[in-house]
């Protein structure tokens, strides 16, 4: 039986990430990996306003290319990669056909979704500023007790 | 060949009850052999493999019918246990009783009353989380854990319908309990990596290590022997080996698809044997709220709604229960992210004859089963949603909703087949669960259920067993 402390767990990330958040770098700040560089342009797409640390950033964009569900995603992610600008070249991406389109706007979302649910963007305070940190991989398969959203008082 | 005292087939919710009552008063040398058909998968091996057996249950048994439909159920030690979300709730008093108030289905031979405390036994039991604050259906003692947490529309829904808006009853854990810590909102209930939910094994595993139980796992039931009118053995297969094993009483537990078709192959037939299967029919909403937070609650799905269940409409269509969901999704919209909401709209149907379970004669290694359509009534009911929803709806800052436009092929309930009641002629088993004809047989679970309402089964199945169980033991009910 796996028995885990949510508030343990979050505060433990909290904490890894503040020790790696040093030197914050702004999401557009190109990467070599091509799968990385489409999952920033989705978060700088749908979170324009936010800035993360790169060390932070990494270990999402590693945990998230590790834990992704569906061949299909992952397929999907390495065809962004091989094609430099799928992420944010709206011409290049009105080429493909309608079901990959699709399936590119699912990956996107998926892509949100976890980076919300991975994220203290929904715990940070206004004066907090823009910076966001992360925690635990979002999804409950590898970290189950880590839905930053849940409050368990009465 | 070794005789036992009782044999039960089976781990699943309606077999654990059962046996769990029969050993508190049953003597030290009893003996009792279980025959499981799968194995037992810890939490780490299901969470590992995403899936809840090694067995597949998709190809245990032959799908005709509606091709849309499906059954979702568990082969494996604690059967259904396995892959519940966990919710509970009892089934509301006109349940029981359809036939009499509104004028469809069939009325059940007990009422609410008589399963009342039995209810509250199986919820101790499982420890169940559940409103401090007033229920839909009568209590005779408070739920054993408080309520699980609302989320922010949750509360403005119970604002605006205070007796019809509550926690959802669940087997969620609200408080950590000696074998289990409280559920952290995951929302990956049918795999709950830190068994926070009631299972048979995180529960009651301890009682098939009873020295009076035998438990033999990977071993299928085959064949319940009987001779004049009683049961007098099970004829099983184990490491690919048939064997009989002899019986004084005989507990069929499996689901309510496979014991119809174990005991249709028993020729145990009777004109309603398999038939009447049913289950609920849902559907899902998605709400787009303005300028509501969603997602504060402590469990998966936190509201449970009864505005649309119990009334005059269930003459003309099935009731109505609403489960709010607290899994989250999110928008696409920055600063509104959270403003969104999943509903379930879940409407019970009619049992209809020709939906049934039976044998095949090309192939009788399993369960033919046959669901031609959802009845009239059901239907009825998820189209008044267009009608119903706005009113609940009403008591929040909605900005639009929609209804999905297609049907949940599965609430993962499987009902009917084995239908009791007070007449052998139109029933297959007795108001204890003891088959009309052979009557040191007893056959558990949601088949036995006349009419299914809205509500979640297990509760029931679990109930039905620990009365069926007392009932043997004298303690019935005076009706009995």
């Amino acid at each position: 039986m796996i028995r885990l402390s949510r508030r343990a767990l979050l505060i433990s990330g909290a904490a890894g990430a503040a020790v790696a958040g040093t030197g914050l770098a702004g999401i557009g700040v190109a990467r070599a990996s091509t799968a990385e560089s489409m999952i920033r342009a989705v978060i700088r797409d749908r979170f324009p306003d936010i800035r993360m640390s790169d060390e932070d950033f990494s270990r999402f964009t590693a945990d998230y290319l590790t834990y992704m569900k569906g061949e299909g995603r992952r397929w999907l992610v390495r065809l962004a990669g091989w094609m430099p600008g799928l992420g944010t070249n709206d011409t290049l991406r009105a080429s493909l056909p309608a079901a990959v389109q699709r399936r590119l706007v699912a990956v996107e979302d998926d892509i949100m979704h976890v980076f919300l649910m991975s994220t203290d963007f929904f715990l940070r305070r206004p004066e907090d500023g823009p910076t966001v940190s992360y925690l635990a991989y979002g999804d409950p398969l590898v970290s189950p007790c880590s839905n930053p959203l849940a409050s368990f008082d009465a | 060949m070794e005789t036992f005292d009782v044999i039960v087939i089976g781990t699943g919710f309606g077999s654990s009850f059962y046996l769990r009552k029969y050993l508190q008063h049953a003597g030290p040398g009893v003996r009792v052999l279980v025959l499981e058909r799968g194995a037992v998968h810890t939490t780490e091996w299901q969470v590992a493999r995403k899936r809840n057996s090694e067995i597949d249950y998709n190809t245990a048994y032959i799908k005709q019918g509606l091709a849309d439909k499906a059954w979702r159920f568990n082969i494996g030690f604690g059967g259904g246990s396995n892959c519940w979300v966990a919710c509970t709730p009892r089934l509301m008093p006109n349940d029981f009783r359809l036939k009499s108030v509104y004028g469809v289905g069939r009325d059940w031979p007990v009422d609410y009353d008589e399963m009342e405390p039995f209810y509250q036994e199986a919820e101790e039991i499982m420890e169940i989380s559940g409103s401090a604050d007033g229920t839909p259906f009568p209590r005779s003692k408070p739920y054993p854990q408080p309520p699980h947490r609302f989320t922010d529309p949750d509360r403005l829904i119970k604002a605006a319908f205070p007796d019809a808006w509550f926690p959802q009853p669940t087997a969620r854990a609200r408080k950590a309990t000696a074998t289990r810590p409280s559920c952290c909102a995951n929302s990956i209930c049918h795999l709950c990596p830190i068994s926070a939910k009631f299972t048979i094994a995180n529960d009651l595993g301890d009682m098939y290590r009873d020295p009076r139980i035998t438990l033999l796992l990977q071993a299928e039931a085959l064949v319940i022997e009987t001779s004049g009118g009683t049961a007098t053995g099970v004829v099983y297969r184990k490491d690919g080996v048939e064997t009989t094993a002899r019986g004084d009483l005989v507990v069929l537990g499996a689901n309510a698809m496979f014991n119809p078709f174990i005991m249709a192959k028993s020729g145990l037939e009777h004109p309603m044997l398999g038939r009447y299967l049913h289950e609920q029919v849902s559907t899902n909403v998605t709400v787009y709220l303005d300028g509501v937070d969603n997602f504060q609650g402590s469990t998966a799905i936190t509201g449970h709604g009864y505005m649309f269940y119990d009334g005059p409409h269930r003459s003309r269509h099935g009731a109505c229960l609403i489960e709010g969901f607290n899994r989250p999704i999110f928008r696409n919209e920055p600063g509104r992210w959270r403003q969104i909401m999943q509903l379930k709209c879940i409407v019970e149907d009619l049992p209809q004859e020709h939906n049934q379970v039976s044998v095949s004669p090309a192939d009788s290694s399993k369960p033919v089963v046959r669901f031609e359509a959802h009845s009239d009534y059901a239907m009825r009911g998820i189209a008044a949603l267009d009608e119903l929803l706005p009113k609940l709806l009403a008591a929040l800052p909605v900005e639009r909703f929609k209804i999905d436009s297609y049907l949940n092929p599965t609430e993962a309930h499987i009902q009917g087949t084995t239908v009791m009641g007070d007449d052998p002629a139109d029933s297959v088993i007795d108001r204890n669960m003891v088959h009309h004809r052979v009557r040191n047989l007893l056959v558990m679970g949601s088949g036995a259920f006349p009419t299914g309402a809205p509500a979640n089964p297990t509760l029931t199945i679990s109930a039905l067993a620990l009365r069926a169980a007392a009932h043997q033991h004298g303690q019935g009910s005076q009706r009995a």
